[in-house]
């Protein structure tokens, strides 16, 4: 896990790096609470109410989500859209985490709905380790179309419907086609300004009859 | 009238005063001091750094008196302290031959480069209880001898030169050294988490394991190729200036003990080690750790795994003895909920047995 | 009461709560699943609640109101104890009240009192492996639970049910988590496992000395290992208890002298305690004028 700063993300790094969390003992805690919430309560949206301060193409949501749960244990890989150097330079100076040009050796991996690549590109960790599936966090234009997509699963009473997030079909069928690899699996979260919704590996994706 | 039993805040407030009553002792005798602790028995001070993992013998003697001499608890105390404090970086590997030492010993060559340095050890001491001690007095002065030599050649090098022992290879810089302190432990371990957590295990668990080796299980032939004591540098890499910086030293016992290998149809005998490291004059521990060391070895070494002192999930499980004191005595919690669960389910057998109201299923398996 | 300020908040240093918080989530997202994590030396001994109250610590926030029960009693020593602690180390509110709790930290019980979305119960845990009795080792019981290997436990329960006609298992008991995990719930009793199925909250479990971290997310599907000729059943008591008169929870017997005198009084004191505040009345509760006159 600390062999990745030879071969980490060719990023330039801009000079001063954006403000992060403005209390981080306590942003954090809030941050974390928000994140547990969405995971416990798949396809629910929770707000991320610690304000904090982002580079310019971060939304809130994944920016308070970075700066909780990031740090030297964590290679972060910047997806398309997302991997520019005022994110990068921002990302380093609070985290510390190492940014990985391997996307498969990322545990956290920051994407844009409209630059998304294939989900095989990510850790889904092993059956003897599934902890090791990476966590995605997509930002996307909203979460708040209704669509015939439904998960069920452990955190859900019955089912809930769940917004398309600005993805394609082909995402929703390649998340779904991870249903029955359980346990192994990505648990995501998509975030649109400072709202988010957690979709775990366990919520089984499938269409509403 | 029942009064449900109240005032668990008032019962531990009354305990932890008369914990210090008892700390105290008899009020006419003068309170021992943190430094005397540090100064006099020092190496309750070595053990309690060692299997503490903080290198501080003021918190060691400090965590020595407040456990009023319970090692074992004094050890604790320093494992919780040490869980606040952030962890700055990596040191450097210790160079041990440039060790300043205070004693070195082989018992594999009669004499070698550097000399034979007792030191101050109890080896050959006659075990008779000192009476004058009871009375102050000053120690009689050492006679010093010459100089010591700056360097001196580690023993088990010096069978190096003809291949006759293992050569023990630095990790690739590429392999990150783990820390048993930050991520838990998973099996198989490599040898550098085995030896943290051999370094971190109780001295009498190691003891025992190790004189187990010398007992026909997992025997491995061992001879003490060098013991030395002295104090060492600690140098830490600061990656900002691109150079490691000396923040320090420590005093250090090493134990290399060396092994016999019986070579297999490729490869020729020769000789493997066990190592040990401990803070301080920890001597014991340090060779304790180096027959478990090598007896950990098996599966590297394709030796067949027999013995207690060979297997990595039962030794390194059960060596910590902060986990093992809590666990043991936990046992003094109340469990009420889970012996009123037996308790009615023991009754509830024993009812049925009366009634002669065997289940089906215990027929079935009688027959 | 304000916190310690020698010591962050909540006793952890960030880094340390960052990696229990991603431990936390992946548990949340593998319900049943053990993640390993590396645990700390906490103040207080392992065994006594040290993985708990790690979680705790990760979770814990200003504005969370804490409960810290042991046994199913706020008011035990070690329940005491870790509850000072957090006392002192976050200075949030404490309360005895199971309704308003939002952190619940539990050793032995879940309260009888149902919990409600939003809550989270903490499990302080000795052996998180289900399968331990059966396998020591841990290399072992890591591939049995990656290849869903669970037919030893199935054949523990028969041979337990063909030597005694019963599954001698009373507290601890084995349950299958989301149809994939098997699970071990802690030492509680029987008689609290069917509590965590389907249950609105969301249930942790923190074991410090075995450094593992697992969870149920709510409304998780959580079933007791039996067999269709020998279900699954709780425990039941003679009588009610003898302060509230509850038929419906778990009872502790208090012996009362020596001659086999006993009684019979809820394990959880918050339960009781409410009940008796709204009337309810056991056989030996004092007389009402008594009672009036304290």
């Amino acid at each position: 896990m600390n062999q990745l700063s030879s071969r980490s993300q060719d990023l330039p790094i801009s000079q001063a790096p954006a403000p992060g969390f403005a209390d981080p003992v306590s942003d954090s805690q809030q941050g974390f609470r928000a994140l547990l919430d969405a995971l416990a309560h798949p396809g629910c949206i929770v707000t991320l109410a610690a304000a904090c301060g982002r580079p310019e193409a971060l939304d809130a949501a994944p920016a308070a989500a970075l700066l909780t749960l990031a740090d030297y244990d964590t290679p972060v890989w910047l997806g398309p859209g997302l991997d520019d150097a005022a994110i990068a330079t921002w990302l380093r100076f609070h985290t510390g985490a190492p940014l990985v040009a391997d996307s498969a050796r990322a545990a956290i991996v920051l994407l844009k709905a409209d630059a998304l690549p294939d989900l095989q590109a990510f850790s889904l960790g092993s059956d003897i380790a599934p902890e090791q599936g990476a966590t995605l966090l997509i930002q996307v234009p909203d979460l708040t179309d209704e669509t015939a997509i439904v998960a069920r699963g452990p955190g859900i009473l019955g089912e809930i419907g769940l917004p398309s997030c600005g993805l394609t079909d082909a995402f929703w069928q390649q998340r779904a086609a991870l249903n029955d690899a359980f346990p192994r699996g990505l648990d995501i979260y998509f975030c649109a300004g400072d709202a988010m919704l957690g979709l775990p590996r366990s919520s089984h994706i499938g269409m509403r009859a | 009238m029942y009064v449900a039993v109240k005032g668990g805040e008032a019962a531990i407030e009354n305990a932890h005063k008369l914990l210090a009553e008892d700390r105290r002792g008899d009020m006419a005798l003068p309170e021992i001091d943190v430094a005397q602790i540090r100064e006099q028995m020092s190496l309750a001070v070595d053990r309690v750094m060692t299997e503490g993992s903080i290198y501080d013998r003021d918190l060691a003697a400090l965590a020595l008196k407040q456990a009023r001499g319970d090692q074992v608890e004094a050890i604790f105390l320093l494992r919780a302290y040490r869980t606040t404090l952030p962890r700055l970086g990596m040191a450097e590997p210790l160079d041990t031959q440039g060790m300043q030492v205070s004693r070195r010993i082989s018992a594999t060559f009669k004499d070698l480069p550097g000399g034979q340095l007792l030191g101050p050890t109890f080896d050959y001491t006659h075990r008779l209880l000192d009476f004058a001690l009871q009375a102050e007095r000053q120690p009689s002065e050492a006679k010093q001898g010459g100089t010591l030599p700056q360097a001196m050649p580690q023993v088990v090098d010096l069978l190096n030169a003809e291949g006759l022992i293992e050569q023990e290879c630095p990790d690739d810089d590429d392999e990150v050294v783990g820390d048993l302190t930050r991520e838990p432990l998973m099996f198989p371990a490599s040898r550098a988490v085995r030896l943290q957590s051999l370094a971190r295990a109780d001295e009498g668990y190691l003891l025992a394991l190790g004189y187990s080796t010398q007992r026909g299980y997992a025997k491995s032939h061992p001879f003490v190729g060098e013991i030395r004591s002295g104090m060492v540098r600690v140098e830490l890499d600061i990656p900002e200036l691109g150079f490691a910086v000396d923040i320090g030293e420590i005093g250090v016992t090493e134990c290399q003990m060396i092994n016999q290998f019986r070579g297999s149809k490729s490869e020729p005998p020769k000789f493997t080690r066990g190592y040990g490291l401990s803070f301080g004059y920890a001597e014991r521990k340090a060779m304790a750790m180096a027959l478990v060391d090598r007896a950990l070895r098996a599966e590297e070494l394709g030796e067949d795994i027999t013995a207690p002192a060979q297997d990595q999930e039962f030794v390194l499980y059960h060596g910590d003895n902060v986990e093992a004191s809590g666990f043991v005595q936990h046992l003094k919690l109340p469990h009420h909920v889970d012996f009123q669960a037996e308790l009615a389910l023991v009754r509830k057998m024993r009812a049925e047995i009366a009634a002669g109201d065997t289940a089906p299923a215990f027929e079935e398996a009688a027959q | 009461m304000t916190a310690d300020d020698n010591y962050n908040f909540g006793f952890l240093d960030e880094q340390t709560k960052r990696m229990l918080r991603r431990a936390i989530l992946k548990a949340v997202a593998i319900p049943g699943y053990q993640v390993p994590f590396g645990s700390r030396e906490m103040p207080l001994p392992y065994g006594w609640g040290t993985g708990g109250m790690q979680v705790t610590a990760a979770v814990i926030g200003a504005d969370d109101v804490l409960k810290v029960i042991d046994q199913g009693a706020d008011d035990t020593t070690n329940a005491v104890s870790i509850r000072r602690f957090f006392t002192r180390m976050t200075g949030v509110a404490t309360t005895e009240k199971t309704r308003q709790a939002t952190l619940i930290q539990t050793r032995h019980r879940v309260p009888e009192t149902p919990l409600q979305a939003g809550q989270i119960l903490v499990y302080q845990v000795p052996i998180p492996e289900p399968l331990r009795w059966l396998e020591p080792r841990e290399t072992e019981t890591r591939i049995m639970h990656a290849l869903s290997e669970y037919g030893v436990m199935h054949v523990k329960l028969y041979e337990d049910i063909a030597r005694h006609g019963h599954i001698s298992t009373a507290y601890d008991y084995p349950v299958l988590v989301n149809g994939r995990y098997l699970m071990r719930c802690s030492p509680i009793p029987k008689f609290d496992t069917p509590k965590l199925h389907m249950n609105p909250a969301l249930q942790l479990f923190g074991a410090g000395r075995e450094k593992r971290i697992y969870a149920l997310p709510p409304h998780t599907d959580v079933k007791p290992l039996d067999f269709a000729d020998h279900p699954f059943e709780i425990e039941h008591w003679p009588e009610p208890c003898a302060l509230c008169g509850a038929t419906d929870s778990f009872l502790d017997e208090v012996i009362l002298d020596d001659k086999g005198d006993r009684m019979f009084v809820c394990s959880d004191t918050d339960y009781c305690g409410e009940r008796r505040e709204a009337g309810h009345r056991g056989r030996m509760s004092p007389p009402e004028n008594l009672e009036a006159a304290e």
